[in-house]
């Protein structure tokens, strides 16, 4: 991969979720990555888009999702930007896995996801810009390097 | 841009849902939307089948979370069969297979909820999704 970086602009539609998962497993061969690396990437930057999308624009279709992605020495990070509602991590505490799983909850699952999927997760507001940066670290035998 | 479907079978009174594609936050109205035709229609006893399923997300994940109680308090549950490696990744690391019956085969779904680890190739006749 290039170190310029890949981008990818969607508006704020879910239906356009299956895009960013294509996108990704395109940049994620390109940079080496094996498959079930790759495969990880991609699940997390969709629940990351999917979050932007349900909570940063409240499901709303107008908005824009920004997902740019950066080689970096043998980590690929992938960083998702919206513009809707900030989100403040620190103002969601992230509720215990058995508690959700106990309770039965529908929602609560994908920032765990995240957080399981990739080496190292990044959130960061300002003004009205809310990222998350993934970073996904290549075990270097993908290509036999 | 879906291509995620949801069809219908029965194997005597065990529903089978067989998916195709990728689940994600977009598609799981339409596995919401199956679930909630089965428990309605009392058939709460049901395999979800996922040899030609591709991917899962969280929104998925809480689907299967809304109607695991509702099928059990009828006497049923939602059992698992066939998962590709990339899906079972995902029901693994949110530690999902201790709430769900995952099992290698439809045979062996359909055999445990009718209590013999004999196959059950009973009544396959197909339904319109």
């Amino acid at each position: 991969m290039a170190r310029c970086p890949h981008k990818l602009s969607i508006p704020s539609r879910t239906s356009q979720l299956a895009r960013v998962r294509r996108a990704v497993a395109s940049w994620a061969a390109e940079a080496g990555l094996s498959s079930e690396e790759a495969s990880a990437l991609q699940c997390a930057v969709d629940e990351a888009c999917a979050n932007a999308i349900e909570h940063g624009y409240g499901g709303k279709p107008n908005g824009t999702v920004d997902v740019e992605a950066k080689l970096k020495a043998d980590v690929l990070v992938v960083t998702v930007r919206h513009h809707g509602k900030p989100f403040d991590p620190k103002q969601h505490q992230l509720a215990a896995l058995t508690d959700i799983r106990s309770q039965r909850r529908k929602h609560g699952y994908g920032l765990h996801l995240i957080h399981k999927l990739v080496d190292d997760v990044r959130f960061k507001a300002s003004g009205h810009t809310s990222e998350v940066r993934l970073t996904k670290r290549r075990d270097g035998t993908a290509n036999g390097d | 841009m879906s291509n995620f479907s949801v069809s219908f079978r029965h194997r005597g009174d065990v529903c089978v849902l067989d998916l195709t594609g990728e689940l994600d936050a977009h598609t799981a109205a339409e596995f919401e939307a199956a679930l909630q035709k089965c428990v309605t229609e009392g058939d709460c006893k049901i395999v979800v089948q996922g040899k030609d399923w591709q991917y899962i997300s969280s929104a998925g994940l809480g689907v299967f979370m809304a109607f695991v109680e509702t099928a059990r308090e009828g006497g049923g549950d939602i059992k698992i069969a066939g998962l590709q490696p990339r899906v079972f990744t995902v029901f693994d690391l949110l530690g999902f297979p201790l709430l769900f019956d995952i099992v290698e085969t439809e045979d062996e779904a359909v055999a445990r909820f009718n209590g013999t680890s004999e196959n059950t190739s009973a009544d396959t006749s197909e339904d319109p999704a």
